[in-house]
C-alpha cells in the first residue's frame, strides 16, 4: 500500500494491514477483559508472600480498585497517563483544569487536583529540607542583556577595553553544556559575556554566582523571566552551568499560563512559602506580597533608553555595582533574614508561617520610628493623600505619616527648601528629605543617610536614580587584586 | 512488536541516474527515504530487506522526473496497546522516566505506576485517593542521579537502567507514535531485579 494514500484509504489493503486491525481489536478485547478480573483472587493466592511482596500488592489492588478515568490525571502527548486514551478534544468542563506544564516537557499536562496535590507533596518535601522557595527574574534583576546592535561602537570599545581584555586567568571558564542555538559564548571579567548565536552582550550583576550559591542553601530556586525559551535557557546556563540551582525549573514566556503576566500556578509550592525577586512590580498581578522589588540593573545604555531614563548607565559612568555592598548582597541579607524568622517561627512539622506576612513585617522594620510630614508633595486638591502610592509605601516601610507638622516629626519630605514645612525643619533640627530617600529605604532594605538626600533648589528629579553601591571598575579591580596578593 | 511487511512507494527520481545503475539507485534511493522513518500506520520502518517488484517508470509532465511505483518487504516496528516491552530508562524527572524500546519513546509516569517508588531526589509520592498510602519507612536520599527507589533501596530506577514495561496506550499521528507505559503490574519494572513484581 502507498504511503502517499491516506490511512483509511479502502482501495489498497494488503494483508498486513488487515493483520494490524485484528491485532489492534484483539488487544483492546482483551485489555477491556483484563480489568475487570476479581480482585479477591489474586489476593487469596499470595497470602504465602512475604511481608513485603504481600504490602506491595495491596498497594497496587488499592490503586488498581481506585485508579478510574476520567477524570484523567494529566496528560503527556495528549494522552492520558493512567489509562492510555486520547485526550478528548472537549471534555466536559474538565479541559479547564489542566494546566500545562511545559517547563518540565512540552507537552505535559496535569489536572487541576492532581496539580495540587503535587504541589502540596513538593512544598512538604521542600519544608522538610529547611528551603522555601524562590523565583527570580532574569532581566534587570540577575542580570542585563543588550543585543549587538544596540551597542554603540564606543559602548562597544570601552566592553572590550575594560572586561574583554583581562587576562586569561581572571576569566572563569565556561562548562559545556549551553544550547547550541548560543553559538559561541565569548567570556569576559566581571561577569560580561559575548554571545555569538544571538548577537547579545550579556552582564550578570556582581555578587551573581556568590549569591545563588548562598540562596541556594535557603531556597528552591526557580527562574521565571518573560523573554523567550532559548534565551532563558542560555542565561540558565551562565548563572548555573553545572545545573544545580535550577535544574528542570526554568520557565519562559511560552510556559506561562498567561502571555504577559507571571503567575505562581506552575510553580510546584505553596503561595505562602514562595518569594519573589523582580524588578517590576505590575508584571505579578496576584502575587504582589510574595513580591521583593529589586532595584533596575541598568548596565548598558540600551537599557536606559529603553526606559527612557536620561540618566547615563554604568558603562557610561565606567562604573559598576559594588560586589559587596550591591543590590544582591543586600537583598540576600534580606533573604536570610526571612527564612531565619520562617524557620524560627514554625514547628518541625507543622509550617504554618506565611512568609508574605513575615516579610511585610520584616520590612516595615526600615524606618520604624519615622514620623514624616510631607510638604509640595501633594496636590493641595488631593482629597485622600493616604492613598497615594508614595504614603503607601512609607506606611509599608513602617514610618507614620500625618498631615500636619507637630514636635514628634522626624522627617520632613519635600520637593523645595522655601516651604513653611521645609523651614520649620531646619529650625527644629529636624531632617529634610527627598522622596527619593523613601525609595532608596525600599531598594536598601535599611534606612538610608538622610544626608545624601538633600532637597535643592530648583531640582524636583531625584539626585540619584539608582540606590545601590556602584564603584569605579578599574579602582575596584585594583583593590581586588591587591587583597588577593596579601 | 515487529512485523515483516510487504508496502508500496513510489520513488521520483533524477533522469541523471538513467543508466546501467537505474536499479540499484532506485534501491539505494528507497533505502534512503523509508528506513528510520515512522508512519502511524505501520509503525516504524526498520530495515528494507528485500525489493520486489519495480514497476515501469512514469514521465511527470513538466518535469524531467520519472515515478517508479517499488513493491518491497520490510521489517517494521509498531506498538501496541498492552503490549509488554524492553526499554532502556533514558530520563528520569520528578513526573515520571522516559524510556526508549528502539525507535519509540515510552513516558512512565509516576502519578499511577510507582506508587510505591519514592524520587530519590526531590519527589515524595501520594497516593491518588484518600488512602494515605505514604509509609513511614519512605526515605528520601539526595543524589546528583535521580533516580526512582523503593524505601528499602532494593530496586533504583535511574538513567539507562533496563525496564520491563507495558503500554498503556499509544498515539498515532501521521509520522510519529507516542507511548504512555506502566510498571505497575506483575512482572514488570525493573530486569535484573529479584524482588520486583510478584
Amino acid at each position: 500500500m502507498s504511503i502517499l494514500t491516506p490511512p483509511s484509504s479502502p482501495a489498497l489493503s494488503s494483508a498486513s494491514d488487515d493483520f494490524a486491525l485484528l491485532l489492534d481489536s484483539e488487544l483492546a478485547a482483551e485489555s477491556a477483559d483484563e480489568g475487570s478480573e476479581p480482585a479477591a483472587n489474586r489476593e487469596e493466592a499470595e497470602d504465602l508472600d512475604d511481608e513485603n511482596e504481600e504490602r506491595r500488592k495491596r498497594l497496587r489492588l488499592d490503586s488498581a480498585s481506585n485508579s478510574s478515568c476520567p477524570p484523567h490525571p494529566g496528560f503527556m502527548w495528549g494522552v492520558c497517563i493512567r489509562c492510555g486514551v486520547l485526550k478528548p478534544n472537549s471534555e466536559p468542563g474538565g479541559s479547564a483544569s489542566n494546566v500545562a506544564l511545559k517547563y518540565i516537557h512540552e507537552e505535559f499536562e496535569l489536572a487541576g487536583d492532581v496539580l495540587a496535590r503535587v504541589r502540596e507533596d513538593e512544598l512538604r518535601q521542600v519544608l522538610g529540607k529547611r528551603k522555601l522557595f524562590l523565583v527570580l527574574d532574569l532581566d534587570h534583576t540577575l542580570l542585563n542583556s543588550a543585543r549587538w546592535m544596540e551597542v554603540f561602537p564606543d559602548e562597544t570599545a570601552y566592553l572590550e577595553h575594560t572586561y574583554m581584555n583581562v587576562p586569561e586567568d581572571k576569566i572563569p571558564a565556561l562548562s559545556n553544556g549551553a544550547p547550541a542555538v548560543a553559538g559561541v559564548i565569548q567570556p569576559g571579567g566581571g561577569g560580561l559575556h559575548r554571545i555569538h548565536g544571538m548577537q547579545l552582550w550579556t552582564k550578570l550583576r556582581p555578587f551573581a554566582h556568590k549569591f545563588l550559591e548562598e540562596a541556594s542553601k535557603l531556597f528552591e530556586m526557580y527562574v521565571y523571566t518573560m523573554g523567550e525559551r532559548m534565551y532563558a535557557v542560555t542565561m540558565a546556563h551562565l548563572l548555573d552551568p553545572t545545573g544545580k540551582f535550577f535544574k528542570g525549573r526554568v520557565i519562559s514566556q511560552r510556559d506561562s499560563t498567561c502571555r504577559q503576566t507571571k503567575d505562581l500556578d506552575i510553580v510546584l509550592g505553596a503561595d505562602s512559602a514562595v518569594l519573589i525577586l523582580d524588578d517590576t512590580e505590575a508584571v505579578w498581578p496576584k502575587h504582589r506580597a510574595n513580591l521583593i522589588v529589586m532595584e533596575r540593573y541598568h548596565f548598558f545604555q540600551s537599557s536606559c533608553r529603553q526606559f527612557g531614563l536620561e540618566n547615563p548607565s554604568l558603562t557610561k559612568a565606567e562604573r559598576d555595582e559594588s560586589k559587596d555592598e550591591g543590590a544582591l548582597a543586600n537583598v540576600l541579607k534580606v533573604l536570610q533574614r526571612i527564612h531565619s524568622d520562617f524557620f524560627m517561627e514554625s514547628d518541625d512539622s507543622r509550617y504554618t508561617c506565611d512568609v508574605r506576612d513575615i516579610t511585610s513585617v520584616v520590612r516595615s522594620e526600615i524606618l520604624s520610628g519615622c514620623k514624616l510630614v510631607f510638604s509640595r508633595i501633594f496636590p493641595t486638591d488631593c482629597l485622600e493623600p493616604e492613598l497615594t502610592p508614595l504614603w503607601r509605601l512609607c506606611v509599608d516601610l513602617g514610618a507614620e505619616c500625618v498631615l500636619a507638622h507637630d514636635d514628634s516629626v522626624t522627617h520632613v519630605v519635600a520637593l523645595d527648601r522655601f516651604t513653611d514645612k521645609a523651614k520649620w525643619a531646619k529650625e527644629h533640627r529636624k531632617f529634610l528629605v527627598h522622596p527619593a530617600w523613601v525609595e532608596a529605604a525600599h531598594s536598601l532594605w535599611r534606612r538610608p543617610n538622610e544626608l545624601e538626600f538633600p532637597v535643592r533648589e530648583g531640582q524636583t528629579r531625584a539626585p540619584v536614580f539608582t540606590f545601590a553601591k556602584t564603584v569605579n571598575v578599574e579602582v575596584e579591580r585594583n583593590r581586588e587584586e591587591k587583597d588577593q596578593t596579601n | 512488536m515487529f512485523f515483516h511487511i510487504r508496502l508500496e512507494r513510489n520513488l521520483q527520481l533524477h533522469p541523471r541516474f538513467f543508466g546501467p545503475q537505474l536499479r540499484d539507485k532506485l534501491v539505494e534511493k528507497l533505502i534512503h527515504d523509508v528506513e528510520g522513518t515512522c508512519s502511524g500506520r505501520h509503525g516504524f520502518v526498520v530495515a528494507v530487506t528485500g525489493v520486489d517488484t519495480i514497476g515501469k517508470g512514469l514521465i511527470r509532465d513538466g518535469t524531467g522526473y520519472v515515478t517508479f511505483p517499488i513493491h518491497y518487504q520490510c521489517v517494521v516496528f509498531r506498538p501496541f496497546k498492552g503490549e509488554i516491552l524492553e526499554g532502556v530508562v533514558t530520563l528520569v524527572n520528578k513526573m515520571g522516566f522516559f524510556a526508549e524500546a528502539g525507535p519509540v519513546q515510552i513516558f512512565v509516569s509516576n502519578h499511577v505506576s510507582l506508587l510505591k517508588f519514592v524520587c530519590s531526589s526531590s519527589f515524595s509520592l501520594n497516593n491518588l485517593e484518600s488512602l494515605q498510602l505514604i509509609p513511614d519507612d519512605m526515605s528520601f536520599q539526595s543524589g546528583d542521579v535521580p533516580c526512582y527507589e523503593t524505601s528499602d533501596s532494593s530496586v533504583r530506577i535511574q538513567k539507562d537502567s533496563e525496564v520491563r514495561l507495558k503500554i498503556v496506550g499509544t498515539r498515532v499521528d501521521a509520522t510519529e507514535i507516542f507511548c504512555i507505559g506502566t510498571i505497575k503490574d506483575d512482572f514488570l519494572g525493573l530486569i535484573g531485579d529479584p524482588t520486583a513484581g510478584a
